[in-house]
């Protein structure tokens, strides 16, 4: 059957719900954040209602159009580009005026709108009431009013994307139009464009001519090449003079003024009070009281930054405390797969060689490195929830006089948090910051965020070596790391960038309560992509190391002769200074560049073949200052490949190049000077 | 009374005057809802940090460097 298609692009400002909306409608597994910018990935789904094939592209949130930022520039060139029928704008009913605003920048593309009335429940609160007709009429587009949160709304939306196809998808009629003096300019250059070049553009005219008159560099750029470029600039300059001698004021001031007092205009007919509930409004303001109050606490200088630090603990603490009785489960289901494997194996008396393949790579290796899910679970869903209830935005403010200091403002400080989940979502989050200054310093500092991937590294070690402090041990191991990231970016700042600052500005959403199932969404997500990579990078990463270790045929497991040990013997002096210079390490360290769980599910399958299990063989090789010394130097060195490549893709092969070597020197370095000094100390 | 945004005490209410710099950085401000004519109120503001604003129902941090460059005229 040839079925229809729709696509729709789902777009507004940030912190409106257009990724519960996406979700709601599609069923993907996608996130929701509560700061600007978490949807920085391009998503797609769809859904299929009435006959249609509907696919729906999520897009960054953005405030407008301009080039200031990637997620602006992408979420613009991709709508340029008119490959949707339909722009689903997810505006925040509460914040009308500012939302609408995008709404209109949206009009200037000719693209058929529907308008989704959000969070309609909070106008309710607030004891107000919004006339769609009145909305309608003025905005020319669809509107359906919707609460994502409780899915209230969804079917409405449905039919009216297809209520939107089947009236021809045409434009709505925006009843605004632009003062005499500067639709003359616009119709100039537009006459301009239509006579003086024989050019295809893709963009509609009007929307082009606006964009000059602003003075867009961005766009103006596109045609610099082309030989009326000169003259069309003459043009232009010709107009911005009439029109700033005309209204006084510089264009861009001039448009906006206008476009906003239309909208102010129409939000004061369209926005009424329902007959007056005192009590309602009082619960209201009671709500809006107690955020003040909790702000005035979250973001004090200086209270704000032990918050901060005792959230971040928490996370920590809770990660290992409700994650580790699972763990200890996971571990000794394992543990009991294999022997009875091994068993059961060995009765129909198969080759020693595949069960040592069975036992040691797949269920040993693997099974190693699976079982700290519940750890990685509960991070990613607590790091999400930071996101959901609007903490975040807030913590980058509190962190903001920091980031100064090593030359980036609080945004960045964003995409640092990400990075405690995993590296490679945290690097595409440094998009939404302005320069590619801040971009780069970003991402140099991202790697040394200790991702969910090195977390079993430590529960691994701390469980043997500092039973007694796991948290603490792992929250200094954070500290460390975050330490080294500023310190990099603090030099690097010196040696690569001149002085060359963006200021911050940053929405500071309202607390909203986190939707526990989104959370939930969120976290089997990244945990799927985790079993993912249990059962492709890592299962692949230790079945070699297996190999390599059960070579040359004949040999004890993973002994002495092995190739693995004569490879691993060849790189261990390296580590010698710092404690661990020993094969399996070295081994170990090597192959976690594949995928950081690796170095784990290494140890687990070199040490696992001895007659004691992995804690007793740890305990033989390492004392606690060189299991200290060693998670340092895992925490710090060369990026895995994962987000090695990311950062090749957003910023080039030269500064991968950079970071992957830099890391492992400096990784090395303090993996050295702290084994030294402990030592020193009187440390073992 | 005109004045720079970053000398605003919290409470105080203004409408923005003129917004200096950049026209990237010009028409984000814009687009978040911070133009010439709007107005606005301080909620926060302290000797160090961004200082926080607000203008309708949309709450900004924005930083100390950018607050200079915004100038605005004290409602009476």
């Amino acid at each position: 059957m040839n079925e229809k298609i729709i696509k729709v692009a789902i777009a507004g400002n940030p912190n409106t719900g257009k990724t519960t909306i996406f979700n709601n409608l599609t069923g993907e597994n996608q996130h929701v954040g509560n700061w600007p910018g978490v949807t920085v990935e391009k998503k797609e789904g769809e859904f299929y209602y009435k006959g249609y094939k509907i696919i729906l592209v999520d897009l960054p949130g953005i405030y407008g159009f301009s080039s200031y930022s990637l997620d602006e520039r992408i979420a613009r060139d991709f709508l340029l580009e008119r490959s949707v029928d339909i722009i689903l704008n997810v505006v925040d009913s509460t914040n009308l005026e500012r939302n609408l605003y995008l709404n209109m920048e949206f009009q200037e593309l000719n693209i058929p709108i529907i308008i989704c009335l959000n969070m309609i429940d909070e106008l309710t609160q607030k004891n107000l009431e919004v006339d769609v007709d009145i909305l309608s009429k003025y905005l020319g587009s669809v509107i359906v009013k919707t609460n994502a949160r409780n899915k209230t709304g969804m079917d409405d939306l449905k039919e009216k994307i297809i209520e939107c196809v089947e009236m021809g998808l045409k434009p709505g009629i925006l009843q605004f139009n632009y003062p005499e003096y500067i639709c003359n300019e616009i119709n100039k250059i537009i006459n301009f464009l239509q006579k003086n070049t024989d050019k295809d553009f893709k963009y509609p005219l009007k929307w082009l001519a606006i964009e000059f008159l602003e003075g867009e560099i961005d766009v103006m750029e596109k045609f610099k090449n082309e030989n009326w470029f000169k003259e069309l600039k003459e043009q232009i300059d010709k107009s911005i003079k009439i029109i700033e001698d005309y209204s006084g004021q510089k264009v861009t001031d001039n448009i906006v003024t206008i476009k906003y007092s239309f909208l102010k205009g129409l939000v004061k007919e369209a926005i009424k009070a329902k007959k007056i509930e005192k009590e309602k409004i009082r619960i209201y303001e009671k709500r809006m009281e107690y955020s003040d109050k909790i702000d005035k606490i979250v973001m004090h200088p200086f209270l704000g930054v032990l918050i901060f630090l005792f959230v971040m603990f928490l996370i920590f603490y809770l990660t290992f405390f409700i994650g580790t009785p699972f763990v200890d489960l996971l571990d000794k289901f394992f543990n009991f797969l294999g022997e009875k494997t091994e068993t059961v194996l060995n009765k129909y008396s198969i080759n020693t060689i595949f069960i040592s393949f069975i036992k040691d790579a797949v269920i040993g290796g693997v099974g190693g490195v699976i079982k700290f899910l519940p750890n990685i679970l509960i991070l990613f869903i607590l790091i999400a929830a930071l996101e959901d209830t609007g903490y975040m935005a807030r913590a980058s403010v509190v962190m903001d006089k920091f980031m100064h200091l090593i030359g980036l403002h609080g945004k960045s400080f964003i995409p640092m948090i990400i990075g405690f989940g995993c590296n490679v979502p945290a690097i595409m989050a440094t998009r939404t910051l302005e320069n590619k200054k801040d971009r780069i310093l970003t991402m140099m500092i991202i790697p040394f965020m200790s991702c969910a991937a090195r977390l079993p590294i430590y529960v691994l070690f701390t469980s043997l070596f500092f039973k007694n402090n796991q948290a603490i041990i792992v929250w200094v191991l954070y500290l460390i790391g975050v330490v080294t990231g500023v310190f990099t970016a603090k030099i690097a700042k010196k040696v690569f960038f001149k002085k060359e600052e963006m200021p911050l500005i940053i929405e500071i959403p309202p607390y909203r309560l986190p939707v526990f199932s989104s959370l939930l969404r969120h976290g089997w997500f990244r945990g799927k992509m985790f079993l993912k990579k249990a059962g492709t990078v890592i299962l692949l990463g230790t079945a070699v190391i297996w190999f390599l270790a059960s070579m040359p045929y004949g040999i004890e497991y993973a002994s002495e002769n092995s190739w693995l040990s004569i490879f691993g013997k060849f790189l261990a002096p390296i580590f010698h200074f710092a404690g661990f210079g020993f094969w399996q390490a070295a081994v170990a360290l090597i192959t976690g560049i594949l995928a950081k769980e690796i170095v784990v599910g290494t140890m687990t399958t070199l040490f696992s073949s001895h007659s004691v299990d992995v804690a007793t063989a740890l305990s033989y090789v390492f004392t606690p200052l060189s299991a200290f010394t060693f998670m340092v130097f895992s925490l710090l060195y060369t990026p895995c490949l994962a987000t090695l490549a990311t950062i090749k893709q957003e910023a080039g092969f030269k500064w991968m190049l950079f970071i992957a070597i830099y890391n492992f020197l400096i990784a090395l370095f303090f993996a050295i000077i702290i084994f030294q000094t402990g030592k020193l100390i009187g440390f073992n | 009374m005109t004045t720079k945004l970053i000398n605003l005490q919290p409470g105080k209410e203004a409408v923005v005057l003129k917004i200096e710099g950049g026209m990237g950085i010009k028409r984000k401000l814009q687009a978040m809802g911070i133009y010439v004519g709007n107005q606005i109120k301080v909620i926060q503001s302290l000797s160090r940090g961004p200082i926080i604003i607000e203008s309708g129902n949309t709450r900004l941090a924005i930083g100390r460097g950018m607050a200079e460059k915004i100038e605005v005229q004290i409602n009476e």
